[in-house]
């Protein structure tokens, strides 16, 4: 461990920064080049720097999602694809339907441009998924609600209760089956539904009483006294807030609006939505225990995805057919340098992060000549 | 005397009314094309070109085909692949990507009309919709406004009634033409050099071609006159009492404008794409990079199982 960096978990929120960044990354492109490249790199950070906790397994049900993703796409475009212009190499049964629904067309030939055009979006959305998965995976779930605004601070202790009920009935149900094996019940068959779940259901709810005690013990669910006047101002703040923000969103996504709508919208929005929760907040006073530090390693994480998303966006506004590879004409895709580039400076948190804490396990033999030679 | 003097009399005034007569058969408003085929309206509003109409020639199987026998290439947007979206026509507008569907306020929308009616917005795809020969299409750039010209009625097809009355009217002048051969020597020559385009003209066509040889010299200098004023025009004429071959060949030189037109369209946008073009070289590269990082990770994963 000399010279190396000491383990610890990194603060959440700068992996969530990373990963989102990386997923506003994915998000501009449809190069299957690059999103292939950009799976590879969340890939290798999460390998490299994941923890040893349950939740830290996750990843590979992200990627299964994205595959999944990516088939439901191409049975669509294949079956709703419609024109026989390009390389057509099936040809699907057609089926008619009845007039009032003219616009579709099932069946028909399948084009290699339909099933590209399916996988290229497909993929992009596959990766996306990932990135959000990466975040999961990397930073502690309820670490991460820690660092919510005071404001949310119930709804966090609401996710928080809820995030421990999943592996909390697996092992319930775990517990259950195993006394029911020991007493000679087979453990199998609808009947042995029923008579598994009562007693998990029993277990949760005495769990989730347990729980609540020791949390009202502990302070929970206790709040200032604010005026009322106080109070309301923090609603009508959080409203106009959310108000604004859906003009701007709107704003954003609609091409023939007012071209000032989308960034003053979104902008005011998201001012009068900070400014209601930092009142809202004031009426919860909380102390927190061992804070997460923001140092060097969580700037150059959150960095890095802040960075590679700004750039890819230069990119993007600079020449948008570059990472959008066309498919009218079939051609194979192009691998761009400076896109590339941004994509793989992603990998950076590899080594940048500390390591994480990992629980020591005990030693392995190495070899069984070792040994003689002690014995010897 | 009076016999030669009333003779020209009536032959002026064949010669008057006739072409009058069969001019005013075509619509003095656009010029529609046959029953037999589908006419496009393509209205370029604020790309520059106005609203231009032209014949398919034939039955399209759908609207695309439509557009491409009418001589306006379209281009379909690429990654819209659940359906034919057009993005350009004629290669315009030239500044679409034509990845994605065009914005909602500068695109291509799809009209249908019967000749002569009224345009309704069409329910279908231009891939997925088989136009019936005598309807108009419509295309119109914009914000999904109809084209800016009414559909055109399609040219009234030649009345099998016309027949009895020409053969009936040279009957009785057919004396005073003899009687009056010497004057008309002049208009003979005349009338040969016209007749000589007439009966390719008028040769495809049934009813006008039977009275053609047995019509007087009148009849056949008001059949020459219209062929060549119909062989200047630019716009396919309205099919007068000649449908067919002089307009089709007058078509046909139009058509083979805009197919170079529409060629040197594509070729423009082909070269266009240059930018988007990659080879299997790139494809190889990304793919030595994903197996580095792949085999780096597997490499790791392998490190952590082993280290205490």
């Amino acid at each position: 461990m000399s010279g190396a960096a000491l383990p610890r978990a990194l603060h959440p929120v700068a992996w969530w920064v990373w990963a989102l960044g990386m997923a506003a990354v994915a998000s501009s492109t449809t190069n299957p080049l690059l999103l292939g490249v950009l799976l590879a790199v969340v890939g290798y950070v999460v390998v490299a720097r994941r923890g040893d906790a349950p939740w830290a397994r996750s990843f590979r049900t992200y990627l299964l999602l994205g595959l999944v993703v990516v088939a439901i796409r191409v049975v669509f475009n294949a079956l709703l694809g419609a024109g026989s212009d390009g390389h057509v190499f099936v040809v699907l049964p057609q089926v008619g339907l009845p007039s009032w629904a003219a616009g579709i067309e099932l069946g028909g030939p399948v084009t290699a441009e339909d099933v590209l055009a399916a996988v290229y979006d497909g993929l992009r959305l596959a990766v996306l998924l990932c990135c959000v998965g990466a975040a999961n995976t990397l930073a502690n779930p309820k670490r991460a609600l820690r660092s919510l605004p005071a404001a949310l601070y119930e709804l966090g202790v609401a996710v928080v209760v809820a995030l421990t009920v999943a592996p909390q009935l697996v092992e319930s149900v775990q517990r259950v089956r195993r006394a029911r094996r020991l007493r000679g019940a087979s453990g199998k068959g609808v009947r042995s539904v029923r008579a598994i779940a009562v007693p998990v259901l029993e277990d949760a709810l005495a769990r989730s009483l347990l729980l609540a005690a020791s949390m009202d013990a502990r302070g929970y669910g206790r709040s200032t006294d604010v005026p009322v006047l106080r109070r309301r101002a923090t609603s009508a703040l959080l409203l106009a807030g959310l108000l604004a923000l859906c003009v701007g969103t709107y704003g954003l996504l609609d091409g023939t609006a007012p071209a000032a709508m989308g960034p003053a919208g979104t902008a005011t929005g998201l001012a009068l939505s900070a400014a209601g929760l930092r009142l809202g907040g004031r009426r919860v006073r909380r102390t927190s225990h061992r804070p997460d530090p923001w140092r060097r390693p969580e700037w150059v994480v959150a960095g890095t995805g802040v960075l590679c998303a700004a750039a890819i966006l230069v990119v993007a506004a600079r020449d948008p057919l570059l990472l959008h590879p066309s498919l009218d004409p079939l051609r194979w895709p192009p691998l761009p340098v400076l896109p590339l580039l941004v994509v793989v400076a992603g990998v950076l948190p590899a080594w940048a992060a500390p390591p994480p804490w990992r629980a020591p396990t005990p030693a392995r033999p190495r070899s069984v000549a070792v040994r003689q030679e002690v014995a010897a | 005397m009076t016999l030669r003097r009333a003779a020209a009399a009536v032959a002026g005034a064949v010669m008057v009314v006739g072409p009058v007569l069969v001019a005013t058969a075509p619509p003095a408003a656009a010029a529609g094309c046959s029953t037999s085929e589908v006419t496009v309206v393509v209205d370029f509003a604020s790309l520059g070109g106005g609203a231009q109409t032209r014949c398919t020639g034939g039955d399209p199987g759908s609207g695309v085909q439509a557009l491409q026998a009418a001589g306006f290439p379209p281009t379909r947007a690429a990654a819209e692949r659940s359906g034919y979206f057009v993005c350009r026509i004629s290669g315009k507008p030239a500044d679409d990507p034509c990845q994605r569907a065009s914005p909602a306020g500068a695109s291509w929308s799809y009209w249908h009309a019967k000749a002569g009616g009224s345009w309704s917005y069409s329910s279908s795809a231009a891939s997925a919709y088989d136009p019936a020969p005598g309807t108009v299409e419509g295309w119109s750039f914009g914000s999904g406004a109809p084209p800016s010209v009414p559909p055109p009625a399609s040219a009234p097809a030649p009345a099998a009634p016309a027949d009895p009355p020409p053969p009936a009217q040279p009957a009785p002048a057919r004396a005073p033409v003899a009687a009056a051969g010497p004057q008309t020597q002049a208009g003979a020559p005349a009338g040969a050099r016209s007749g000589a385009p007439a009966p390719p003209a008028a040769g495809g066509a049934a009813a006008p071609g039977a009275p053609a040889p047995g019509a007087t010299a009148p009849g056949a200098t008001a059949q020459a006159a219209e062929p060549p004023p119909a062989a200047e025009g630019s716009q396919p004429p309205a099919a007068t009492g000649t449908p067919g071959t002089v307009p089709a060949a007058s078509r046909d030189a139009t058509s083979d404008g805009d197919s170079s037109d529409g060629s040197t369209g594509t070729t423009e946008v082909a070269a266009e794409e240059p930018s988007s073009s990659g080879s299997a070289l790139g494809v190889l590269a990304a793919a030595v990079v994903v197996a580095a990082l792949a085999g780096a990770a597997v490499h790791q994963s392998r490190r952590r199982r082993d280290s205490a």
